[in-house]
């Protein structure tokens, strides 16, 4: 069942195949699941959307016609979801408040750690390479010879909280780019916008996380 | 750290970081609910089975009995050659149960084409009559055409005015002629007849000059004048007969040969009686 395409996993599903929705859950849900992490305050909210989402397309499955790609009907139900997850909350920036407040009281450094730790609770590993850095961090930071690996893994702890920086627009169509694979014009059908429009978007986020990436870095070797 | 990030390090960078995955426990509650959704789909897909069986039993009943015990062997959970049949099961499903268009139908296309032949008659009927082999778009010219005709009419009716006129002119003028001529006719008719007379009576007094009796004896008619030429010639009197000969000839020289002839017949007459 592998080899199957999603289209014809989720036909095989609305005829009531149950193994091969559990297929086509475990090719997306990693992906799906960090699109709403990446772009929501907590993980809970994330995880509330995302049972949503997949509510829904169970739901939508005896009326489902292989018209367009599996992945694109996936994340646009992902997407207006999202959308009316915001509007139910007034504004955006609402709810991204109570984070970005905390990032300001805390401190840079201390956030990054705080909002990593939370981001990436449910996964022990990751969690015990925070550890490791923050232990490499507290022994000695002006060791000359850093690991690499401790160096990679700062970054990428880094660059998630650069991520949560950015605007919703560009924030998304970066996740829909580099997590889950979508092309350009993909994005921009799921999106309902231009190509260019998301083109520039992406353009725009690499070169925030960049910067964003470097000058961190530098103030958390301070 | 180096200064130069390039995409792909960004990248590689976020999927080293991008490792989260959902709790096993929502895991576990969305595959719960595709599982109920997918039993009760599944109920629902073997109750329309059997009624779609049963409403085209008639027709093909052979193909029908295996897809009958297709359904009633499938178990809770669908072995892969259930989930492979079933799409065409449902296909065919749709198929006899979606409507064609209104436009596919042969009632739907005679509708159309009655409706465009309704449309181009009210077209027609509502057009102006043909009045000529001009072209209907040329009204302009058709227009010319008219002017021109009427104006041609117009002057045809002139012309044919003034022919008209000057015809009822000249046969007034004619007329007036004729009147004329007539007055004048009765005038010489008159003077020749006082001539005549006149002329007899010089011949009865014989004592008038010869320019007189020349000019007094011109026959007012051609049998009075041979009748002086006849008593001229019984008197002998030859070159007074010869005078009223001319003057004969010169008022009615139509009819030379007539009076030369009877002058002559009177000479003979003469002649003969002199001979006696």
């Amino acid at each position: 069942m592998t080899g199957i395409a999603d289209e014809i996993l989720m036909l095989q599903y609305a005829q009531g195949d149950v193994q091969a929705f559990s297929e086509l859950y475990f090719r997306h849900k990693n992906s799906l699941y960090r699109y709403f992490l990446r772009q929501t305050a907590t993980p809970e909210l994330a995880e509330e959307l995302y049972q949503d989402v997949w509510n829904k397309l169970i739901k939508a499955s005896p009326s489902y016609q292989a018209e367009s790609k599996f992945s694109t009907w996936l994340y646009r139900i992902a997407h207006n979801e999202l959308i009316d997850h915001y509007r139910r909350h007034a504004s955006e920036k609402k709810v991204f408040s109570a984070s970005i407040e905390q990032v300001q009281e805390k401190g840079q450094a201390l956030s990054v750690r705080h909002h990593c730790n939370r981001e990436v609770h449910n996964n022990d590993n990751d969690e015990q390479g925070i550890e490791d850095v923050k232990a490499g961090f507290l022994a000695d930071k002006n060791q000359p010879n850093v690991d690499d690996e401790l160096e990679s893994k700062q970054q990428a702890v880094q660059l998630k909280w650069c991520l949560q920086q950015l605007p919703r627009e560009q924030k998304e169509a970066f996740l829909l780019k580099h997590e889950s694979g979508f092309t350009l014009n993909e994005i921009a059908q799921l999106v309902g916008e231009t190509s260019e429009n998301i083109k520039s978007r992406i353009r725009y986020s690499i070169n925030k996380l960049k910067h964003c990436v470097r000058h961190n870095m530098g103030k958390f070797y301070e | 750290m180096s200064d130069k990030m390039t995409d792909h390090d960004l990248n590689s960078l976020y999927h080293q970081g991008a490792t989260e995955q959902p709790s096993d426990a929502l895991d576990q509650c969305i595959l719960a609910s595709a599982e109920k959704q997918a039993n009760i789909a599944h109920v629902q897909h073997s109750h329309s089975e059997k009624h779609t069986n049963s409403t085209f039993n008639n027709n093909n009943s052979a193909t029908l009995t295996v897809e009958e015990s297709d359904v009633n062997a499938s178990s809770d959970k669908p072995s892969t050659q259930d989930v492979v049949a079933l799409p065409t099961k449902i296909q065919a499903k749709k198929i006899f149960s979606r409507k064609k268009p209104l436009y596919k139908t042969w009632y739907g296309q005679l509708s159309t084409a009655a409706s465009l032949v309704f449309v181009a008659a009210l077209y027609l009927q509502n057009q102006p009559p043909i009045r000529s082999f001009a072209p209907p778009h040329d009204t302009a010219s058709y227009d010319e055409q008219q002017i021109g005709s009427e104006r041609l009419e117009s002057e045809m009716l002139d012309s044919q005015m003034q022919q008209s006129e000057e015809i009822e002119a000249a046969i007034h003028s004619q007329q007036k002629e004729n009147h004329s001529m007539m007055m004048q006719s009765n005038k010489m008719s008159q003077q020749k007849q006082q001539a005549s007379a006149e002329a007899l009576q010089g011949l009865q007094d014989r004592s008038l000059p010869q320019a007189k009796v020349i000019e007094n004896n011109q026959p007012s008619s051609i049998i009075e004048g041979l009748k002086i030429i006849a008593l001229h010639l019984e008197k002998g009197e030859k070159e007074q007969a010869n005078i009223v000969l001319k003057a004969l000839l010169t008022a009615y020289p139509e009819r030379q040969k007539e009076i030369t002839a009877s002058y002559e017949s009177l000479q003979k007459s003469n002649l003969e009686k002199d001979d006696r």
